[in-house]
């Protein structure tokens, strides 16, 4: 069993019928042989995705009850609870904060944070990236979670897989590199 | 009941449109229009703001029933690649 962390754009390729990546995410979803983990990050992005994309979305609402009697707001949080349940991912948290030094005092920060903004000094990630490349790394060295790959179709991280395999040891991998490895 | 006057300024087509209610016998007057539509606009906004809580309640029941059938659709058809979108969303 191989553990894959996936981006938040491998998620959305699956929730996206029509999307390039939809046919290998689907793979990567209904695979046997792999172990599917998110952070809190993945959450917050697709929750935002669906929100911002509401009237794009097709949802079954001929057989969803009280439909019409619900708000705006009910029906994203009903999309995206409904998207989350059927995904066949586990979602973790990084619980815990660290010491980081602002001006001579000490403040207590979250520790996906602190890992970020370590990273930054290595990467030219955008920040997004940064912190889920850092919940990754959390995962695999604080919960002991041994993350064989993060699998993303994001140009910004595949541009710098290599320096940050280099420096982290995660392997950075784009889905159909996945699939034909793994044979999915 | 202790009233306050509110200056506002309404497009002309609402307050054909408020008139229109009044004819028809809805409302008595322009005042008493304004100020049911607005209370009542207000109580859905403050059910909207209770708190995240309040939807999940509501919501539970609904998506326990759902996830159980088998062939419910759901499909983002947005023309833009999920890579494009969830780039984007970095990138703001």
């Amino acid at each position: 069993m191989k553990i894959v962390y996936l981006d938040t754009n491998i998620i959305i390729s699956f929730l996206k019928k029509e999307d390039i990546f939809n046919e290998v995410s689907r793979k990567i979803m209904n695979s046997i042989i792999l172990e599917r983990v998110g952070s809190v990050i993945t959450i917050l992005e697709i929750t935002s995705i669906i929100s911002k994309q509401f009237e794009q979305i097709e949802f079954d609402i001929t057989k969803t009850p009280h439909w019409d009697t619900l708000t705006l707001p009910a029906k994203k949080v009903l999309v995206t609870s409904y998207f989350l349940t059927i995904t066949p991912i586990k979602f973790y948290f990084n619980l815990g904060n660290e010491n980081y030094s602002v001006k001579d005092q000490i403040h207590k920060i979250h520790v996906d944070f602190t890992k970020s903004i370590q990273l930054s000094s290595f990467f030219l990630l955008k920040t997004i990236n940064n912190l889920q490349i850092a919940s990754a790394l959390n995962l695999r060295d604080i919960q002991n979670i041994p993350i064989d790959y993060f699998v993303t179709t994001d140009n910004d991280i595949l541009d710098q897989a290599k320096a940050i395999q280099e420096q982290t040891n995660l392997t950075i991998i784009h889905p159909e590199k996945l699939a034909e490895i793994e044979y999915l | 009941m202790k009233t306050s006057i509110l200056p506002v300024k309404l497009k002309k087509e609402l307050i054909e449109k408020i008139d229109y209610l009044i004819k028809i016998g809805r409302y008595p007057n322009r005042s008493i229009a304004i100020r049911e539509i607005l209370e009542e606009k207000l109580a859905k906004e403050d059910y909207i703001l209770k708190n995240s809580l309040t939807i999940e309640e509501e919501i539970k029941p609904i998506l326990q029933e759902i996830i159980k059938i088998k062939d419910f659709k759901i499909n983002l058809k947005s023309e833009k690649s999920a890579t494009e979108l969830v780039s984007e969303g970095r990138e703001k």
